[in-house]
């Protein structure tokens, strides 16, 4: 068996699925599970021992989300009343602000509620709206003043609320903001802090060499802030089923791992410290990015892939992509009935499952020259990606787009020479700013063409529907 | 299906058990959380001084229209400072009700 780590992933998410259907006391679940743990190591016969494995893997998965699920006494969420009153909160912000339609949102990391004056020691974030565009940042400490809300349930056109997408995230509350108090930036070091610094000075230089729409895509492409791109634009693209390439995802880790090996290889840098500063970089992109499921994903998937090389030990991508899974579920295990989770990993597993297997049904091997078989491959890897997704997409957004396949054709290339152009763009706006024109002229070409191939591929008959 | 060596077998179930017990301590600490200090808070805090507020400032808080904003700046200007919270009530537009809701987020002193 090469992937054993891929039996034990599904069988933690079996235990997360149980645990969300039926509820289980933690505690008698935990004790009952220690004598288990005591058979486990005893027994030397493999078939019982085996299955004492995957029993524990199973009942771990069921602790992990019931542990979720519960909050500590001092939780803002406990401390609320649902009083029609405004409440003071101090603490931290604790992700890259949102600014969109004169509108600042942000997580907020909670240490204090102040009410009826009185202050109590808190936990727990909250999302927080504010009218207007503030300049607020990771880190920075604030009070702030005003109305604390359940989050909406409404559903709008997918089938999960906005209530369900933050309690995904452990937040319960939102509030609104009428006033605030800026207090200091927090002096505790983090690499989220640096990357999220780092990405200012790139969208700076994306900014200044692009006109706004161009920028906006760029900026989303490359750094996953999505706050610039047009509606109209996003719809169009999920209408294709293209809209993936407006996020950062495992494609993007990619190439940011191979541009940094190929230039510190021309630097001709010892083998192993490559190895070790492309993971450094790849954290930092992480951060950098807001660390969403396929970057996170992508990320553990790098690691471990450049680990492997780095200790002369055979990789398996079956067992990378579990572990990239174990990962993100065993921080928050919620994230398993997240779209973006679900699709981001069953992409990935159906292009390294189908694609092989269609690759030998078709015979594409055949074919001998190089550049004839970048079309069938390209389509093979799209349509595995698509059958893998397709249910997932109907059921959550109620469209379904047999475009797709085509549509990934066309525009995953083009959405790679927009990355390359993009981000020889930011490494010549930094070091040489004249000869960063021709790559934003380039970069503006492609977006155009991007969007001019989407357009058309819109208007194809029966590109998409709308289920009921 | 798993074909584990003994080794491999130990290490799986350390880890395992490291897990196990990560989640124990985490559930026994949130269980075992209190409430570590309820103190009385000062009644003017996360509250805005007019008289001491930079007027770019009160000009973009989100709580009261620019026009507000300028209004109470003026008012401010012309009289040196703001002695009672009560005297923007004299302004034009400042309602009892909106008078309420300010005084909820200012404070003069």
């Amino acid at each position: 068996m090469t992937c054993p780590l891929a039996i034990f992933t599904i069988l933690f998410c079996l235990g997360i699925l149980t645990a969300s259907a039926i509820k289980i006391n933690f505690l008698c679940l935990y004790f009952f599970s220690l004598p288990l743990f005591i058979a486990a190591f005893l027994l030397r016969k493999k078939t019982s021992s085996r299955f004492l494995l995957f029993s524990l893997v199973f009942i771990l998965g069921i602790l992990s989300l019931q542990n979720f699920r519960i909050l500590p006494s001092n939780h803002i969420r406990k401390l609320f009343y649902y009083k029609d009153g405004l409440y003071n909160v101090k603490g931290i912000v604790a992700a890259e602000p949102l600014r969109r339609e004169n509108k600042t949102s942000f997580i907020f990391k909670t240490r204090e509620i102040l009410s009826d004056n009185l202050k109590i020691n808190c936990t727990g974030n909250i999302m927080v709206n504010i009218t207007g565009n503030y300049d607020f940042s990771y880190g920075d400490e604030l009070i702030l003043k005003g109305k604390l809300f359940r989050p909406p349930a409404f559903t709008g056109n997918s089938r999960n609320s906005y209530r369900d997408y933050l309690s995904r995230q452990g937040i319960y509350l939102t509030m609104n903001v009428k006033t605030f108090v800026r207090l200091k930036k927090s002096s505790r070091f983090s690499l989220v802090g640096p990357s999220l610094n780092i990405k200012k000075v790139m969208e700076k230089v994306i900014f200044k060499y692009n006109p706004d729409l161009v920028a906006g895509i760029l900026d989303a492409m490359l750094l996953g802030e999505r706050e610039n791109i047009p509606v109209s634009v996003s719809n169009s693209m999920m209408k294709t089923g293209t809209v993936h390439i407006l996020v950062v995802s495992g494609f993007n880790v990619g190439i940011v791992a191979f541009i940094i090996i190929l230039f510190l290889r021309l630097i001709r840098v010892p083998r192993a410290i490559r190895f070790c500063v492309t993971i450094l970089c790849l954290i930092v992109y992480c951060f950098m990015t807001g660390a969403t499921n396929p970057v996170a994903r992508a990320t553990v998937m790098g690691i471990f892939l450049f680990l492997a090389l780095l200790l002369k030990r055979e990789s398996n991508m079956y067992n990378s992509l579990s572990l990239a899974c174990l990962f993100i579920l065993v921080f928050c295990p919620q994230q398993l009935f997240d779209i973006g989770f679900q699709l981001s990993f069953v992409s990935v597993f159906s292009i390294i499952y189908l694609y092989p297997k269609l690759k030998a049904l078709l015979r594409i091997e055949k074919i001998k020259s190089r550049c004839l078989l970048i079309i069938p491959e390209g389509f093979l890897v799209s349509l595995s990606a698509w059958l893998g997704t397709f249910g997932f997409i109907a059921y959550n957004f109620r469209i379904f787009s047999p475009v797709t396949v085509f549509a990934n054709i066309l525009i995953v290339p083009m959405a790679t020479l927009i990355t390359l152009s993009g981000f020889s763009l930011i490494f010549m706006g930094l070091v040489f700013p004249p000869l960063a024109w021709p790559f934003a002229y380039a970069s503006e070409f492609f977006v155009a063409l991007l969007l001019k191939i989407n357009a058309f591929l819109i208007k194809l008959p029966g590109a998409y529907f709308y289920l009921p | 299906m798993l074909n584990l060596t003994q080794e491999e077998r130990q290490v799986v179930l350390f880890f395992i058990a490291m897990a196990f017990l990560g989640l124990g301590a985490n559930f026994a600490a949130k269980s075992n959380s209190r409430l570590k200090s309820v103190v009385t808070a000062d009644k003017n805090i996360a509250k805005i001084n007019l008289n001491l507020v930079k007027a770019e400032d009160l000009l973009h808080n989100p709580s009261l229209s620019s026009k507000l904003a300028k209004k109470i700046l003026d008012y401010r200007d012309l009289r040196g400072s703001i002695s009672d919270l009560e005297e923007i009530k004299e302004l034009k537009g400042v309602s009892p009700k909106t008078y309420n809701k300010l005084r909820e987020l200012f404070f003069v002193e």
